[in-house]
């Protein structure tokens, strides 16, 4: 919303300046961004007067002039503006002033001959973009003065209006508040006398009286519609709006200063009655605005014999637009349901000033004065003579009272007030307050349809005398409870443990390109920020390579990313999941000289995997890998799935180079992904351990080293040996895996003695045997 | 009779370990003048033998001492050119040490946790993907409400969409526990722009608290020590403006006092503008309704904010799209480290 000191000086006496009211709008719940005053910025500006112009000795359109401005003597300045002439008062800036684009003028030479200074063109201050000429002020400017007063320069506001309050988008009802909120006095709205010399003939059809509750046109004959009309063109450019022709700007004027959104249909161009109804799918609009819309059945529509002339509320039509040569008008002025307006213009993606405040709800009690004022004003500026109003429905409006106890606003708010102070400040708000039993009755203004409940009141009174009024009261903890649930600890504990292993914590997008998705589809968004995000991701891996890929070009050779996030299988809340997942490619180190030169193995990923697990008390003992059914993305001899029991709890090993190929990585990239919704978090149910048995004897080491046809089965040859149970076996170690073969140290020993020879010789023996079962040969034992 | 010093010289002349090895034999071994007298000890009347056997027994002690002490000193010299012939090159320093990161976002969380927590907020979550009634109709925008338009929504279909606020998530902790209730939520949000200074995704914090006397007093209260225990300055200039969302009234937008000068943000009363930084209003009593909780009985406010704002005005992060890219450089600079936790008891980040 953009409205000018001058417009809202019109409703408000003040003596408050533009930024004390921009301020106070602020303070009162109309958010002001800006307040523009350009005559802030020609401080350095003054009057200036030719006192002398000579010819430029070396140019034909240039003039020499001596310019006087105030005690010192007249200086000489070189200009080529056509309007130069002896005794014009300008605006002269002298040379080390900066003009409002920033420049900052000096003494130069202008073909030989020496210039001090510039008289200036209205676009040269900023002021509009006439640069026709230099700016010509009154005769009876002061030379030397200031030349900011004499500009008539406006303020221009700019601010932004909150859906509760579509009387803010109308200067007059911004006034109104001001002045409600102790910044002046409202000077009010004069109502004209409106004399109809017709009854028009035209006749209102109103088939949707459902939308178009109430709506009246009046016709007006004999108009002059050409040239314009200096105060609506003043107050357009003021707020930057178009200037169009008289009556179009009048109904702009209308819209802007008092909420009343209006249509001028020229009169000539409409056939027989006016027809409202309900649009058929499909039907098709020419609209003012040079497009042609497909309407959607039950869209209201203003028709006469020749077709729809408007989209009720939300823009008019380009076959009965006014135009220079407009003789008859037909004012409309009307109340339409505001969800029909929003989702008419919603679904045809239209925006105009008129359906913005229609949507919102305009003062349903000023559809007729509106019309008045419009057609005195048309009478006043275009001439013509105006016939009896055509109406079609009545007000909406019908008031109401709210029971309001004044104890609930010092409850809710925390500061005291009474119930006569109450009464003030809602009078004030234009609100008719009557005592009831213990309560304020109060009956808000039409144009306030947002205040319906005591809550409203509530904060009517409090934003009235200010948030800054409010005490301040601490919130103090009830409890010694934990802030997080366990899954909600674990998730935060797990991303410290990855991080500590060497992974790097990424945030990416949610969404994905189904193009490259990992996993089954996703679910589509029906308006996507980009086609390559166009579905909820299943699988946070490709997000990872996308984030790879950006730092492989970017020369990060080595890398471990990590991401613990939702990824989305359906819309219900279960199929929500949250993920851990991470991938690394790249030597380890980068080249490092002290770190092998190894680049990364599955078994890298598997580590990251298994200390998630163990952040989520999963005993990892006693999970399962499985090869069955892997996905196609994966490198199918380097991956498994991870069970815990029946439960699937993730997917760990490389990806498939297919498939980083699709993200432009050549990089061997492994990877894991954790369900981390799949895991049930048992929490200890005691912070005591069970004490702590450690023998006091002396254990022993023994080696041995075997081949394996299979060498994919070396981790279970050790799950095996642990699975025996032998009390002897104290731990298990692959110290050593080369092609098919492992080499396998035993810690043997015991809580009772110091064992002999042949007992440790009965365990590893033992142990070789269970690992025979899986297929090993003896290459080996040392000891 | 046996020469103890020259015993002792042939001890201390040995330069090597060997050769102390040799002087051992000489002086104690089987064949040595010692040994000798010691078997002749036997034969010798017993106040005699007493007499010659503590003579020879002050020598033999002599001799070992000597050869002990000769022998740590020679150790020592052996081990000492063994190192001096293997120096480690201390200047050098590992090159490779993977560092793992927390993203600031993570981090900001784990602060935010930390700040509620001590005024008895406990976490609560929610979906991502949410039904319009979580979203929007049980916080008071009725379908085509104008306020609908300032949280450009991403659709899935008829009655689907991704959250546009956590706020969903008050309506879900409402309509499984009631009231009172004390919560934080924090999740991502999406809205459907993308520019300098906007995300399609980004993440809110929000709290909720409902009892049967929470004021809007307590609502500044609670912001104020938020944003003061947040920036970690006792000085908070705060200004409550009136706004409006649909779900809260009254409602108001919170601006402290600040300048941002090379990105560092200083917080207090000379700041030079008014910087917006949080959302917040009382509940409105329709929305308590709406999940079966009795406005005539219950009250209390709520607020919400943006997380990445947070994390950029405090650690000076420029540029919002930066958080989603992935880029480990950036990542390694604005990350934290796994160790640093941030805990109230030790200061929450000016470590």
């Amino acid at each position: 919303m953009k409205f000018t000191l001058s417009a809202l000086k019109r409703y408000l006496k003040t003596t408050y300046s533009a930024q004390e009211l921009g301020d106070a709008l602020t303070m009162l719940g109309l958010e002001i961004e800006d307040v523009i005053d350009p005559a802030a910025k020609l401080g350095e500006v003054v009057v200036g007067e030719i006192v002398a112009v000579e010819k430029h000795p070396d140019s034909d359109h240039m003039k020499v002039l001596k310019v006087a401005f105030g005690d010192a003597s007249p200086v000489q300045v070189v200009c080529a503006a056509p309007n130069v002439k002896l005794g014009l008062k300008g605006a002269f800036a002298k040379p080390g002033t900066t003009l409002p684009d920033g420049t900052k003028l000096k003494t130069v030479k202008v073909r030989g001959v020496e210039s001090n200074g510039m008289m200036c063109s209205e676009r040269e201050l900023g002021i509009s973009d006439e640069h026709k000429g230099i700016i010509e002020l009154d005769k009876s400017a002061k030379v030397g003065a200031p030349v900011a007063p004499y500009l008539n320069l406006d303020v221009l506001f700019v601010g932004e209006i909150t859906a509760n309050r579509p009387d803010y988008l109308g200067v007059q009802g911004i006034a109104r508040d001001l002045a409600a909120g102790g910044y002046g006095e409202f000077k009010g709205v004069k109502m004209p006398t409106i004399k109809a010399k017709f009854k028009s003939t035209i006749k209102i059809i109103n088939e949707a009286s459902d939308v178009a509750r109430h709506f009246t046109l009046r016709e007006i004959r004999g108009v002059n519609n050409s040239g314009s009309n200096a105060e609506l063109v003043a107050y357009l450019n003021g707020i930057g709006a178009k200037v169009i022709s008289p009556l179009v700007d009048m109904t702009n004027f209308m819209c802007n200063d008092m909420c009343r959104p209006m249509h001028a249909f020229d009169a000539d161009k409409i056939k027989g009655d006016i027809v409202l109804r309900h649009a058929k799918a499909g039907e098709k609009f020419a609209a003012l605005d040079g497009v042609e819309y497909v309407l959607n059945a039950g869209d209201v529509v203003i028709c006469d014999d020749a077709g729809i002339q408007s989209l009720a509320g939300v823009i008019g039509g380009a076959l009965s637009a006014c135009d220079a040569n407009t003789k008859n008008v037909l004012l409309e002025s009307a109340w339409f349901e505001p969800a029909h307006i929003r989702k008419t213009a919603r679904m045809l993606g239209i925006n105009t000033d008129s359906k913005f405040r229609f949507e919102r709800g305009v003062d349903a009690e000023f559809v007729v004065p509106g019309s008045d004022i419009a057609t005195s004003i048309v009478l006043d500026i275009c001439g013509g003579e105006c016939g009896e109003l055509i109406e079609s429905g009545k007000s909406v409006y019908k008031p109401y009272t709210i029971d309001f106890d004044p104890a609930y606003f010092v409850s809710r708010i925390g500061v005291e007030m009474n119930a006569n102070e109450m009464k003030t400040l809602l009078e004030r708000l234009y609100c008719k307050v009557e005592a009831g039993k213990g309560v304020l009755v109060i009956t808000p203004p039409s144009w306030r349809a947002d205040i319906v409940a005591k809550e409203d009141i509530t904060e009517e009174l409090a934003r009235i005398i200010g948030y800054d009024k409010l005490p301040s009261e601490p919130v103090m903890p009830t409890d010694f409870k934990p802030v997080l649930t366990a899954p909600q600890r674990k998730k935060s504990d797990a991303r410290r443990v990855l991080a500590s292993m060497g992974y790097i914590e990424c945030y990416t997008w949610s969404f994905e390109n189904s193009k490259t998705a990992f996993v089954g589809k996703g679910v589509k968004l029906l308006n996507p920020i980009i086609e390559e995000l166009d579905v909820m991701r299943t699988s946070i891996i490709p997000n990872l390579l996308v984030a790879c890929r950006a730092n492989i070009t970017k020369s990060v050779r080595a890398l471990s990313l990590f991401e613990i996030g939702p990824v989305f299988f359906g819309v219900k809340p279960e199929e929500q999941k949250v993920y851990a997942s991470g991938v690394s490619y790249g030597v380890a180190g980068d080249g490092a000289w002290e770190i092998p030169n190894i680049g990364v193995k599955v078994q890298d990923a598997k580590a990251a995997a298994w200390a998630v697990l163990e952040t989520y008390n999963v005993n990892v003992g006693n999970l399962k890998l499985s090869v069955e059914k892997l996905p196609d993305w994966v490198n199918p001899y380097a991956s498994a799935w991870i069970y815990q029991g029946p439960v699937r709890l993730g997917l760990f090993g490389e990806v498939h180079p297919m498939s980083v190929k699709k993200f432009d990585v050549k990089e061997k990239v492994v990877f894991f992904e954790l369900d981390l919704s799949a895991i049930v978090v048992k929490e200890a149910k005691s912070t005591a351990k069970k004490a702590l048995v450690i023998s006091e004897y002396p254990s022993s080491e023994r080696d041995f080293s075997m081949e394996f046809a299979d060498s994919a089965k070396m981790g279970e040859v050790k799950a095996a040996i642990v699975a025996l149970k032998n009390p002897l076996i104290t731990n298990v170690k692959i110290f050593d895996v080369y092609k098919g073969s492992m080499g396998i140290r035993l810690e043997i020993g015991s809580m009772d003695k110091t064992l002999t020879d042949d007992e440790i010789n009965s365990a590893v023996a033992a142990a070789m045997e269970a690992a025979k079962k899986l297929g090993g040969k003896l290459r080996s034992e040392f000891s | 009779m046996i020469d103890k010093n020259k015993l002792l010289a042939a001890i201390e002349a040995a330069g090597t370990l060997k050769d102390l090895e040799a002087a051992r034999v000489a002086a104690l071994g089987k064949s040595s003048e010692l040994a000798a007298a010691l078997k002749t000890l036997g034969a010798m009347p017993e106040v005699e033998r007493k007499a010659r056997g503590a003579e020879l027994n002050v020598i033999r002690e002599a001799v070992e001492a000597a050869i002990e002490a000769r022998k740590s000193s020679l150790e020592s010299v052996e081990i000492n050119a063994k190192l001096a012939a293997n120096p480690a090159d201390v200047s050098l320093s590992y090159e490779g040490a993977r560092r793992g990161k927390i993203h600031p976002l993570s981090q900001v969380q784990d602060e935010l946790v930390q700040i509620f927590g001590r005024m008895g907020f406990k976490m609560a979550e929610g979906p991502d993907i949410e039904d319009d009634w979580h979203n929007f109709g049980a916080l008071n925008f009725t379908p085509e409400h104008p306020a609908r338009d300032s949280q450009a929504t991403f659709f899935i279909d008829a009655d689907h969409l991704l959250r546009t606020q956590t706020s969903d998530v008050q309506i879900r902790a409402m309509e499984e526990n009631g009231a009172p209730i004390k919560i934080i939520t924090m999740g991502r949000v999406y809205r459907c722009d993308w520019d300098a200074t906007h995300c399609p995704m980004f993440h809110q914090i929000e709290g909720l608290y409902i009892g049967e006397k929470v004021s809007m007093a307590n609502l500044k209260g609670c912001l104020e020590d938020f944003l003061k225990a947040f920036f970690e300055t006792d000085d908070v200039p705060m200004k409550l403006r009136p706004h409006y969302f649909p779900f809260t009234e009254p409602s108001v937008e919170v601006d402290i006092r600040c300048t941002i000068e090379n990105g560092e943000l200083k917080i207090g009363p000379n700041g030079k503008r008014w910087l917006e930084i949080l959302g917040a209003g009382m509940v409105h009593p329709q929305v308590l309704r709406n999940v079966g909780v009795d406005p005539e009985k219950y009250q209390g406010f709520a607020f919400g904010t943006g997380i990445e704002r947070l994390a950029m005005l405090k650690y000076g992060i420029p540029d919002m799209r930066k958080m989603f890219e992935g880029d480990a450089r950036w990542l390694s600079y604005y990350g934290f480290d796994a160790g640093d936790v941030p805990t109230l008891a030790a200061g929450l980040s000016r470590r």
